[in-house]
C-alpha cells in the first residue's frame, strides 16, 4: 500500500502536463489540434484566447492551493485559508472600491481594479499581522481570530459600498465576487507572473520549515527555526500570491481550503512532497473547472467560482466519508 | 566542563515578576531534577534556557556562548527541549518522520535526510524503544508512547543538554518506569546532561545527581542530591510549604520522603 512519493509526484506531474496541453482545445467548440491550420481564426482562438486562459487558471489554482496548505501548517488549523484570514475579502473590498469610484483604466497594463485588489489584500494581511504581533507570543488561534474579524470587517464594508452603489456598479461587483477567469491575451498573465513566481519560490524554500511549524512553534524554535522571520516571509509570500491572483480572477473559493486537504489524504504529511502535490493538483483542478465552466452552458459562461465548489464539494465529501481519510485532522 | 551558566536571571511577564535573581552552574556528567510548587517558575526557567522566552536581566551562557545572541540553529545543536507531549491535534506524521524532524539543525535548506540522518534516527528509536512504532501515526499513540517518541526526537538532535518538562507526570507506573529507564540509557550512552522538571520527589532524589529547588521566584537550593538529603524534610517544607516525614525502607540508605496531611 506504501507508494513511493516520488513516483506519485511524477504521475501527478505527467497528468498535469497532459491536461495543460489538452485543455486549450476544449471549449464552446472542440478544436482539433490537427485542424488548427484549416482556418486562421481557429489558431487565433487557441493561441490568444484559450491558452492564456488555461495558464491563468493554472496560476490561480496552484497559487491559492499552495497558500492554503501553507496557512494550514503555519496556523496548525485545518480551516485556515486565504478566505478565513481575510486576505480575499480585503482584496474584494479594494476591487469594489475601485469599481465604485469609477476608476476604469489601466496602469501599465495592470487594471485599476487589480491595483485596488492588491492594495486590499496587503492591507488585510498587514492588519492581521499587526494585531497578532501585539501579543508577545501570539498563538495560532489569536491570529486566526484576528483574520476572521478582519474578514468580517471588510465584508461589511463591501456590503456598505454595494448598498450605496448604482444597480449597474452593484451588478459589476457581484459578478466580480463570483470569481472568474476572464483573461484575454497575455497582458494580465504577465502582470501576475512576477508576484506569483516570487511567492511560490519563497514558499517552496520554506517547505521543510512548515513541517517544523506544524509540530509546534516551541519545538520548531528549539530545532533552529527563526520563527518571526520565517512567518514574516511566509505571510509576505502569501499576500503577493493571493493579491495578484484575486486582482485578476476575483475571489475563487474552495481551492485554497479543500485541495490541500485532498492532497493530505492522498500524499503524506511531509511538506516537501505535499507542497508540489498541492501546487500541481490545485492548478489542474482549476483548469478543469474553468474548462467545464466554458462548456456547460455554452455559448454563455458560468463563473468558475460556482463550478469549483460544485465539482470539488462532492468529491471531497466522498474522500472524507468513504475513503479512510487518515491524513485529515479535523477533530 | 561547564555547559550552562545562569547569572542573576530575572524574568517578568508584563508587570508580573516570575523569576528573580536565578543563578546556577551546570557541568558535564550531571543530571538535574528541578522541583518546586506549581507556578513557581520551573517551566519558565526551562523555556529561558531553551531560548523560547526573552529574559529581562542577567545572563545565560551556553558552552561559553551568550544565550541572548545565540542563533536558534546553533543553540539547537547544544540544547534539545522536550515539551509535555500532547497527542490531541497533533499532525498526522509517522513516528519516523517526526523523529527525523529532530535532525533539522544539521540539514540543508530543503532538509532532505541523508543516510547518516536515517542511521541516527534509527539509533534514537532503538534507544527509546520506539522502533516498533516507526510507521504509526502520531495521533494514534498513547501518552506513554508519545512521550518516548518526543524523547527519540530530542535524542536524534544529538545535543549535550536535554531539557524535559515533566516527562512522566501523566503516565502510569509502567510508563513512568520506561521513561526513567530511557533517560538513564540516554545519559549512559551519550553522557547527556538532563534537566528535568518533576513532582516525584523520591524519584528525583534517587535518579538524579543534582537538585535545583525553586521557591519564591528564586533558587532555594542548587547542589548535589546527597547534600539535599542531608537537609532532609526541612528543606522540602520550605519548597512546598508542606511538612514531610522521612521513612526508612531498604536498610535506610535511601529514605523515602512522604508528604504529611495538612492539619485542619
Amino acid at each position: 500500500m506504501r507508494k513511493s512519493p516520488v513516483l506519485q509526484l511524477a504521475g501527478l506531474f505527467i497528468g498535469t502536463m497532459a491536461i495543460l496541453f489538452a485543455a486549450p482545445f476544449f471549449g464552446m467548440d472542440f478544436i482539433s489540434p490537427f485542424g488548427l491550420n484549416s482556418h486562421p481564426l481557429l489558431k487565433t482562438i487557441v493561441v490568444s484566447l484559450r491558452i492564456p486562459r488555461v495558464l491563468a487558471a493554472f496560476i490561480a489554482g496552484s497559487g491559492l492551493s499552495l497558500c492554503g496548505m501553507m496557512f494550514q501548517a503555519m496556523f496548525k488549523n485545518p480551516l485556515a485559508d486565504p478566505f478565513t484570514l481575510g486576505i480575499s475579502s480585503g482584496a474584494s473590498c479594494g476591487a469594489a472600491a475601485t469599481i465604485l469610484l469609477g476608476l476604469n483604466g489601466a496602469f501599465f497594463s495592470i487594471t485599476y481594479i487589480s491595483v485596488g485588489a492588491f492594495a486590499g489584500a496587503a492591507m488585510a494581511m498587514f492588519c492581521v499581522f499587526l494585531l497578532s504581533s501585539f501579543q508577545r507570543a501570539a498563538s495560532a488561534i489569536t491570529t486566526l481570530l484576528a483574520g476572521i474579524a478582519i474578514s468580517f470587517l471588510f465584508s461589511s464594508m463591501l456590503m456598505f459600498m454595494q448598498y450605496l452603489s448604482s444597480l449597474r456598479d452593484s451588478f459589476h461587483i457581484v459578478r466580480w465576487l463570483m470569481g472568474g477567469i476572464e483573461v484575454f491575451g497575455y497582458d494580465q498573465i504577465i502582470s501576475m507572473l512576477p508576484f506569483y513566481i516570487l511567492g511560490i519560490i519563497l514558499i517552496f524554500l520554506k517547505l521543510p520549515v512548515l513541517d517544523q511549524l506544524l509540530a509546534g512553534d516551541d519545538l520548531a524554535q528549539t530545532r533552529g527555526v527563526e520563527i518571526k522571520q520565517t512567518k514574516s516571509v511566509l505571510l509576505f509570500a502569501a499576500t503577493v500570491i493571493v493579491g495578484s491572483i484575486v486582482a485578476v480572477c476575483g475571489p475563487i473559493g474552495f481551492v485554497g481550503l479543500m485541495i490541500p486537504h485532498i492532497c493530505k489524504m492522498i500524499f503524506k504529511t511531509k511538506h516537501v512532497v505535499l507542497g508540489p502535490a498541492c501546487f500541481l493538483s490545485g492548478g489542474i483542478f482549476l483548469v478543469i473547472c474553468d474548462t467545464v465552466s466554458r462548456i456547460i452552458i455554452a455559448p454563455a459562461e458560468m463563473p468558475v467560482g460556482v463550478i469549483t465548489a460544485m465539482l470539488g464539494g462532492p468529491f471531497f465529501l466522498w474522500l472524507l466519508f468513504f475513503k479512510k481519510a487518515k491524513g485529515l485532522s479535523l477533530d | 566542563m561547564q555547559l550552562i551558566e545562569v547569572k542573576n536571571l530575572d524574568y517578568s511577564f508584563g508587570e508580573k515578576c516570575v523569576l528573580k535573581d536565578i543563578s546556577c552552574q551546570i557541568y558535564k556528567g550531571e543530571t538535574w531534577s528541578i522541583i518546586g510548587k506549581n507556578g513557581a517558575g520551573k517551566s519558565t526557567l526551562i523555556k529561558c534556557l531553551a531560548g523560547l522566552l526573552p529574559f529581562n536581566k542577567g545572563s545565560i551562557h551556553i558552552q561559553g556562548l551568550d544565550g541572548k545572541t545565540l542563533r536558534p540553529k546553533d543553540r539547537a545543536k547544544i540544547i534539545a527541549y522536550v515539551p509535555q507531549a500532547n497527542a490531541r491535534n497533533f499532525a498526522p506524521y509517522t513516528v519516523f518522520d517526526f523523529v527525523m524532524l529532530g535532525r533539522f539543525p544539521y540539514q540543508g535548506l530543503m532538509a532532505f535526510p541523508s543516510d547518516h540522518d536515517v542511521k541516527i534516527v534509527n539509533n534514537a528509536m532503538d534507544l527509546t524503544d520506539t522502533k516498533e512504532l516507526a510507521f504509526r501515526l502520531m495521533p494514534t499513540l498513547s501518552g506513554g508512547e508519545l512521550q518516548r517518541v518526543f524523547l527519540a526526537g530530542a535524542v536524534a538532535q544529538q545535543t549535550p543538554v536535554l531539557l524535559l518538562d515533566e516527562p512522566s507526570t501523566f503516565l502510569d507506573p509502567l510508563h513512568q518506569e520506561l521513561i526513567r529507564k530511557t533517560l538513564q540509557r540516554i545519559h549512559d550512552e551519550f553522557g547527556t546532561v538532563l534537566l528535568t522538571i518533576t513532582h516525584d520527589i523520591n524519584a528525583a532524589l534517587s535518579n538524579f545527581t543534582n537538585v535545583l529547588a525553586i521557591a519564591d521566584k528564586t533558587v532555594l537550593f542548587a547542589g548535589t542530591t546527597s547534600e539535599f538529603r542531608k537537609q532532609g524534610p526541612h528543606i522540602l517544607e520550605k519548597v512546598f510549604s508542606l511538612k514531610f516525614s522521612e521513612e526508612k525502607f531498604d536498610n535506610g540508605t535511601k529514605p523515602f520522603l512522604i508528604p504529611q496531611e495538612i492539619p485542619s
